[in-house]
């Protein structure tokens, strides 16, 4: 039995990045949207007719950056139980702790490997369709 | 019918336009504006006046004041209004004062300073050696994200990134630079796009990467 | 930059998968506006349409020409109304106006102490033949329940000073009425000799028009505070990127502390300015300039 597939939004300013994180989230079985900066994300999230069922969210982009846009994501009462994995660069570990104080549930250093962010993504949201990986 | 009831024509209340205040004193109330819209006031205007770009340029210190500045404040209102400021000046100085910025421990400053080099653009390409012979991966993405905006019109910020992809030890550095391409590249780039895909097999995403940049910068009949 | 080809190479007649998807990434991170699959031959033909009349002979110059040699954004424009449909008429996207009386007039009026007897003031920049300034007034008259308790001013302003005279006339074609509902044409317009509508005379008067220039700070200087909502639409999607930093921060200057900015439906913040919160209400995303 299948359930509605589960909705993703790749917050990102690289066009390489979104793309391959698109058809990583795809393989997982969920349908993805884009955006190209926090402040994009946000519209989004926002004007979606269903919140996405998962955040992914780069730290660095212009117009507002990714712990700017996991704080107002979680200020807003529709988005903010949203689970969220941030990717970064940055390995220190004072990064991920601002990670977490931003509200992020997951903090992956890139670049990811599809395995691991398929299976982080299917373990916070959960995937509607069923895939045999 | 029920009319909209409005003022007379031509009776906006209009605020009073003040005399044009001197560079210094608008410098100094950067620093010490009492309130964030004295002090946003007093950078806009800085670049509100007609000259400002020559005049401020021809102060080579008004660039740092407001590099300063920027360090200082936290409103983000202000810092905008000074980045704007710094991005109408658009002068080495200014470009070096915001290049400084790549290295802060402020998510949101770093941003800025990034947009705003791409804004002032080939003038920032002064910056770029600099930022790259940063120890810091980060910092030389950063100065990636900045050339981006710019290294097709600079023969040598080409060569830059060709470098980058040849030798840069940081996977990350190399696929800022892939990225770059992606935009502005050309089939010149290739060579040195698939010299990266071949030093980093580890990778699954630079592989995915670089094939996608080289299959967009072929041009169509080259297929 | 170059006029048309004239360097006998053979035009540009087919885009390949790979590149239609480069540019329509770049206009993507441009101006926001994504197409789907299903657009991909409209996209194409028009982008075919756009290197042949610069003489682009692959879309990789004609990404370099737009990227770095198009200083005054002439090609960006072209660009730009190839790709949008771009007619102004009454009631152009609607569903502002009902955001306007649905969400923001009420939370700006129920902010206000009793005894707070400012204008609200609205601002259509840039106001064009007129259409916007005046679906404006009718929408607040027709819809806005509290209209009668609050002093309301208008004021549309554009660059050009030759639509503004046709703005003040207030004659318009059928293509420009048509989306309007017919007890609303009755009831503000009248029916010229030659079939044309006019905007009843008392309407005329309620709209204060006038010429300004956006990216001029002398001229935006007058209007600092001065408004609570301002539509800007579809005129910061031309701008480059200096230009349009420069115009949002009048922007923000022109607006209350708590006033709204609306866009056009296909232009967002989020390419243009960090300075305004995003808002969403339930008939539109709208921006504002936060209180303090």
């Amino acid at each position: 039995m299948t359930e509605p597939a589960k909705r993703a939004l790749v917050v990102d300013d690289a066009t390489t990045v979104r793309m391959y994180h698109r058809g990583i989230l795809e393989g997982a079985g969920f349908v993805v949207e884009e955006a190209m900066n926090g402040m994009e994300g946000l519209e989004r999230a926002l004007s979606a007719a269903e919140p996405p069922d998962l955040l992914l969210v780069d730290v660095n982009m212009p117009r507002m950056d990714g712990y700017a846009f996991l704080r107002a994501v979680r200020a807003e009462p529709a988005l903010c139980s949203i689970p969220a994995v941030m990717i970064s660069t940055e390995r220190e570990v004072a990064d991920a702790d601002r990670a977490f104080e931003a509200g992020a549930n997951l903090f992956l250093v890139k670049p990811v490997r599809p395995d691991v962010l398929g299976r982080c993504a299917r373990a916070l949201a959960g995937a509607g369709r069923d895939i045999s990986t | 019918m029920a009319l909209l009831k409005t003022s007379p024509n031509g009776d906006m209340p209009s605020a009073p336009v003040a005399a044009p205040r001197p560079a210094a004193l608008l410098l100094a109330t950067l620093h010490a504006g009492a309130t964030a819209a004295e002090r946003r006031e007093a950078a806009l205007e800085l670049a509100a006046a007609p000259d400002a770009a020559r005049d401020l340029s021809a102060a080579p210190d008004a660039a740092r004041d407001l590099s300063a500045a920027l360090g200082q404040e936290t409103e983000l209102s202000v810092r905008e209004a000074i980045v704007t400021t710094l991005v109408v000046i658009s002068t080495e100085e200014a470009a070096s004062g915001l290049a400084d910025f790549l290295m802060s421990d402020d998510p949101h400053l770093r941003n800025l300073a990034i947009e705003a080099l791409r804004e002032i653009g080939p003038v920032a390409g002064s910056q770029i050696e600099r930022l790259l012979a940063s120890s810091y991966p980060d910092v030389r993405i950063f100065a990636v994200n900045v050339l981006d905006a710019f290294f097709y019109r600079r023969a040598q910020d080409r060569e830059r990134l060709h470098t980058l992809l040849q030798r840069d030890p940081d996977v990350n550095v190399g696929l800022a630079a892939v990225e770059a391409l992606s935009q502005a590249g050309g089939p010149e780039d290739i060579p040195a796009l698939r010299a990266f895909a071949a030093r980093f097999p580890e990778h699954p995403f630079v592989g995915f990467a670089v094939d996608m940049v080289c299959l967009r910068v072929m041009p169509g009949d080259a297929r | 930059m170059s006029t048309l080809a004239s360097r006998g190479e053979a035009a540009v007649s087919a885009i390949s998968e790979a590149e239609s998807l480069r540019f329509q990434d770049f206009f993507y991170r441009k101006t926001g506006i994504q197409f789907g699959p299903a657009k991909r031959y409209f996209v194409d033909r028009r982008l075919i349409e756009r290197m042949s009349a610069t003489g682009a002979d692959s879309l990789n110059a004609y990404l370099v020409q737009l990227r770095y040699e198009d200083a005054g954004g002439q090609e960006l424009q072209h660009l730009i109304n190839a790709m949008t449909v771009n007619e102004t008429y009454f009631y152009r996207e609607e569903y502002q106006f009902r955001c306007l009386v649905n969400s923001i007039l009420p939370e700006l009026t129920a902010m206000r102490a009793p005894e707070d007897r400012r204008p609200l003031r609205l601002w259509s920049l840039p106001c064009s033949t007129g259409e916007e300034p005046y679906s404006l007034a009718i929408q607040l008259l027709e819809n806005w329940p509290a209209v009668d308790r609050y002093d309301v001013q208008i004021v549309a302003s554009d660059i050009d000073t030759s639509v503004i005279a046709r703005a003040r006339a207030g004659l318009y074609e059928d293509r420009s009425v048509q989306y309007l509902p017919a007890s609303v044409k009755a009831r503000y317009f009248t029916r010229t000799t030659d079939g044309r509508w006019r905007i009843v005379d008392d309407l005329r008067a309620s709209v204060d028009f006038g010429p300004i220039n956006l990216s001029d700070p002398s001229d935006m200087r007058c209007h600092k505070g001065a408004f609570d909502v301002i539509f800007c639409r579809n005129l910061l999607i031309y701008f480059d990127e200096v230009s349009s930093r420069r115009a949002a921060e009048a922007i923000f200057d022109a607006l209350r502390p708590g006033g709204f900015v609306c866009l056009g439906h296909s232009e967002s913040m989020s390419r243009i300015s960090s300075l305004f919160t995003v808002r969403k209400f339930p008939d539109a995303i709208v921006y504002q300039r936060p209180e303090s």
